[in-house]
């Protein structure tokens, strides 16, 4: 019994296929359809109506044959139906909403970061990595800061426990001495990464927060050779028309030294009530400097050859500049509403 | 910093600067004031208005303790304003009689102590300062005191050199000796604390106890009064990495101790003391009974010498500075130039404890010609090679994929709690902060988790219904006695996953099955592919805890997070959370070679059958995977039913086997029996009943 009604589907399906290539319109359709789907009298309710003279143990079998021959008739019918409706007017109000399809966003500071990344790659720099957790060789005493030296506050650094010379580094300069202690110029790397000071957060800090660097060492490399370095980066990432303003410094591991402003690149200055730059039209971006010559010789590299600039900025600080936040915490919080924004 | 602009003219009269239009408002002036510190280096933290005049609050850079008084920033203001006259402190020149008194000064160790000069006035009279010092020690932030007082501090504010007073008569026995302390002494400070000393401390001591922490604060018993009569004057140079040393330890910042520390002047103690006298003299309205004067010196002062190149200042800065211009800078500075022919010869003066070489020398002179006329280049060197950083492109392409399937980046502290920890981790092999924020931020993460779970919680109590995130970052520990810092990706997802809408009105939740296939479409795109074997981890669910493996090696685990941590959270609905190891999915990136693709047809040949409820499903693909045939190519679970007509100890399984070769065609014989062989093996491993 099974059989045959196995070989009628078979039979059927090899009709259907032939019914298929004759529909050339809607109405054509419509009477297929009925032969095969009608609820009275078509050819899948006749296959319907067998089973009940089967034994007990084939009825499963033959109703899901006769359920995936039903399955194919309505998906190639549809198919038709869809290739005879294209592109005729129809009931359905394509109007109606498309569905939320979810979609998540990168960190701000990823995205910050990654431009800024973008932009010295493009000038040839190589980009350098090292620990979070440091000796305080690297962090200070080979960056000019021996112990006891003032901008060595023990104030503002983590200390690990266990560990007289551990600490978390307080900026990324540690990479530029590991990179250095293990490369003869020419130099050019950057190095992003996070920093560590013991400030209670507030508005303006957090005891995390992220920085690149910059660092480039070759022979015969000049104090102007920073500015129009650090000019065209900023052009490239704030636009053509902010200018740069360098004021005197002090960094120990820099000599000379220099701060370096931009001017406001929402009003230039005209606006006294300016919410970015409160109406100075500066704002402070960055330090940078002249390698100082004992941070050369604690690498072995030798100052009387080589000369080099080093440059580095808060990444939270410039994305704040550029997207308008006025709350460091902000970025740390993991708020979907401030995720969301940026992508 | 307190400058005062008025008080300052008599140094240099910024007034008449160039710069000064006198039409200018006040306002205007204080702009262009501001601006002329700036070119110098002093940053403006503040201007305040005292009693019609301008106070300059300035941030001073720790290398520069000589711009620590009105007289060091005038130096350096009339470097930028050169048409301007500077004048020196008038003070008068005298001649002491020495030791009138029998007295004397012992210096332990020159090395402590490089110079003290003592000096004794007698038959004094403390009083009240005039109205005038009274004011201009407001105008400075100080609090007036007495005469003698009020000279100390005006010296410090005027010329940068702090001075101490001892009252004389308080003083045991004709001598002051600079020592250190010894263990078991102790001192009572001016401002009352009371402290116990030993050797890393140097003092100021009569003939039997301190009376004094040298470069730090005055003993209280030993201090001015109204009493006090007769007085004894310190002016002296202290080491200092043994004030700073010190002062940390006590915890004291003083003016004495904050000037001190930054390095002061071994030259100024002379002036410094004569100001004082002439300040004192001034105020008592009659000439001094000076008794004593030693100037003790005993520390080994050579002025640094720099050679510099008459060229260097351009070929460093970049800009043409002429050799006229650049002398005149240092010698309006203060330095001293002897020309050598192509090079000076630079005396670096005594205040300049900052100056350390040539660059130093640029420096200054740049400051003075104005940074704002560096020019701008691009320096020419390039590398030999460009280094591709794979782990940038790996994290960028993952942060792409993760991002565009609905996961938010975030990025989160290193540290965390202990009991946060102890949910994560239970070896001791961590690191601790010894000095943290709160215990709350004590200890270095070993897992992501805690971060992710915090912000879970944070965006639900804002009322999202479901947050997908992902972070990368560092977790820390030990191995081997060396401290580990591991870049990790963690992922996790809770709450609702797609939102219903007019044609699905259910909408859609994170269970572990989509989580799992969202990370698997991760790693698909990768062309890395996992596989999860059963591991119980103490943070999940007792059922639902894999490891991840990636050819052979675990790079990771995931599962659903135990109810106990969910709980203590404060969270509901249930978390999906896995972390992998960055360096075990970047060591199987591989440069994948060009396959030719399988050219004959593929068939398939379906399977239903019943196993027991006791097996996993990852049982039964480890044996596929096992004693399958080589032109078995896929294999998909597409059914799974367990209920009505079932028995209570079966679940049904239906799978589709596709079978293709890619050196021919299979015909249907040869395909019938390798798939009867197959499942036949695989009925027999598991017991399993075909349908
Ligand atoms: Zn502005």
């Amino acid at each position: 019994m099974i059989n045959e009604l196995k070989k009628e589907i078979e039979k059927a399906k090899t009709c259907f296929l032939e019914d298929l290539n004759i529909i050339q319109s809607s109405k054509e359709l419509i009477q297929i359809k009925d032969n095969y789907l009608s609820r009275k009298k078509g050819i899948v309710t006749e296959f319907m109506k067998q089973i009940k003279n089967l034994s007990a143990e084939d009825k499963p079998l033959a109703g899901k044959l006769i359920n995936e021959f039903k399955v194919e008739v309505e998906k190639q019918l549809n198919l038709i139906h869809d290739r005879l409706s294209y592109g005729k007017k129809n009931e359905i109000d394509y109007s109606l909403p498309a569905f939320d399809i979810p979609v998540g966003s990168p960190h701000l500071l990823s995205i910050v970061r990654t431009a800024l990344e973008n932009i010295f790659l493009e000038m040839g720099y190589e980009i350098t990595h090292g620990p979070e957790v440091e000796t305080e060789y690297n962090n200070f005493t080979a960056l000019n800061m021996q112990e006891g030296h003032p901008a060595r506050n023990e104030q503002d650094t983590f200390f690990i426990k266990g560990y007289s010379d551990i600490i978390l580094r307080t900026h990324t300069s540690p990479v530029q001495i590991r990179y250095m202690e293990n490369h003869q110029p020419p130099i050019k790397i950057i190095s992003p990464g996070k920093a560590f000071r013991k400030d209670e957060p507030d508005a303006t800090h957090t005891p995390v927060f992220s920085q690149i660097e910059g660092l480039l060492v070759d022979k015969g490399i000049h104090f102007s050779h920073l500015k129009g370095t650090l000019e065209l980066f900023i052009k490239s990432f704030f636009g053509q028309n902010v200018s740069l303003r360098f004021r005197p410094g002090y960094f120990p591991f820099t000599e000379p030294s220099a701060e370096v402003d931009i001017s406001c690149y929402l009003c230039n200055g005209s606006n006294p009530e300016c919410r970015i730059c409160k109406g100075t039209g500066w704002l402070e971006i960055l330090g940078s400097g002249m390698v100082h010559p004992r941070v050369l010789e604690n690498c072995n590299i030798d100052p009387e050859k080589y000369s080099g600039f080093a440059f580095g900025m808060g990444i939270e600080r410039i994305a704040m500049l550029k997207y308008g936040i006025s709350d460091i915490r902000m970025f740390y919080d993991n708020d979907l509403r401030f995720l969301k924004q940026f992508g | 910093m307190r400058i005062n602009i008025d008080y300052l003219k008599q140094f240099l009269n910024i007034e008449d600067a160039k710069i000064i239009s006198k039409h200018l408002s006040r306002a205007q002036k204080r702009d262009v004031w501001k601006e002329l510190f700036a070119s110098v280096g002093l940053e403006t933290t503040e201007i305040i208005d005292f009693k019609g005049k301008d106070i300059f609050e300035i941030e001073i850079t720790p290398n520069r303790p000589d711009w620590l008084s009105h007289y060091g920033v005038a130096r350096d203001l009339h470097s930028k304003l050169p048409e301007l006259d500077f004048h020196t402190p008038n003070i008068t020149d005298r001649k002491f009689e020495k030791n009138k008194d029998n007295f004397t000064i012992n210096i332990e160790n020159k090395d402590d102590c490089g110079r003290y000069i003592a000096c004794i006035i007698r038959n004094i009279e403390v009083k009240e300062s005039t109205e005038g010092i009274k004011e201009l020690l407001e105008s400075f932030g100080l609090r007036p005191i007495n005469n003698f007082v009020d000279v100390s501090n005006l010296i410090v504010t005027t010329i940068g050199h702090p001075i101490h007073m001892f009252d004389l008569d308080k003083l045991k026995g004709n001598e002051i000796n600079i020592r250190r302390a010894q263990k078991g002494e102790g001192i009572g400070l001016l401002d009352g604390k009371e402290i116990e000393l030993n050797e890393d401390f140097l003092v100021i001591a009569d003939r039997s106890n301190p009376v004094a922490l040298a470069g730090i604060m005055g003993g209280e018993y030993s201090g001015v009064t109204q009493e006090t009569r007769n007085i004894l004057i310190e002016s002296a140079y202290f080491n200092p990495a043994v004030i700073r040393k010190a002062a940390k330890k006590i915890g004291i910042k003083s003016e004495a101790s904050f000037r001190f520390e930054r390095g002061a002047d071994i030259l100024i103690p002379p002036p410094a003391i004569n100001m004082a006298l002439d300040m004192i003299e001034k105020s008592e309205s009659h000439s001094l009974d000076i008794s004593y004067y030693d100037d003790r010196f005993p520390a080994d002062f050579v002025p640094k010498k720099i050679q510099l190149d008459k060229i260097y200042p351009s070929a460093y800065s970049g800009i043409q500075i002429s050799e006229n211009i650049a002398f005149k800078i240092l010698i309006d500075l203060g330095f001293g130039l002897d020309d050598r022919g192509d090079h000076w010869e630079v005396e670096v003066p005594s205040f300049r404890v900052d100056i350390y070489g040539k660059q130093d020398m640029v420096e200054e002179i740049i400051r003075v010609y104005g940074y704002d006329r560096l020019t701008s280049e691009i320096p020419k060197t390039t590398s030999s090679i460009v280094k591709m950083d794979v782990k940038r492109e790996l994290n960028q392409e993952i942060r792409n994929h993760l991002t565009s399937i609905g996961f938010f980046e975030v990025m989160n502290y290193i540290f965390i709690s202990p009991e946060e920890h102890s949910f994560f981790s239970r070896d001791r092999d961590f690191l601790e902060i010894r000095n943290p924020l709160g215990k709350d931020f004590s200890i270095l993460r070993k897992s992501l988790f805690p971060g992710l779970l915090k912000n879970i919680l944070l965006n639900f109590n804002h009322s999202i219904p479901g947050v997908g995130l992902f972070e990368y970052g560092n977790q820390f520990g030990i191995a081997n006695q060396e401290i580990q810092e591991k870049e990790i990706l963690a992922i996790g997802a809770s709450g609702q996953y797609q939102k219903e809408n007019w044609k699905n009105k259910q909408g859609q939740e994170f269970d572990f099955f989509i989580f799992k296939s969202l990370i698997f479409s991760l790693f698909s795109k990768l062309k890395i592919s996992l596989i999860l074997k059963d591991k119980h981890k103490q943070f999940f669910d007792r059922d639902c805890s894999f490891s991840v493996f990636i050819k052979g090696q675990e790079v990771g685990h995931m599962g659903i997070l135990k109810k106990e941590i969910l709980d203590w959270y404060k969270l509901e609905k249930p978390v999906m959370l896995a972390e992998f190891f960055v360096s075990g999915i970047i060591k199987n990136i591989e440069t994948k070679s060009f396959q030719m693709w399988n050219k004959y047809p593929s068939y398939d040949r379906d399977l239903s059958f019943l196993m027991n409820k006791n097996l996993k499903y990852s049982q039964l693909e480890a044996a596929i995977c096992e004693l399958k045939p080589d032109s078995l190519e896929n294999h998909t679970l597409f059914d799974r039913y367990q209920g009505k007509g079932i028995p209570e100890d079966k679940i049904s399984l239906s799978m589709t086997f596709s079978y293709s070769n890619n050196q021919k065609i299979l015909i249907n014989e040869e395909i019938n029996e390798m798939h009867t062989n197959f499942i036949n093996k695989l009925i027999k491993k598991f017991d399993l009943i075909q349908r």
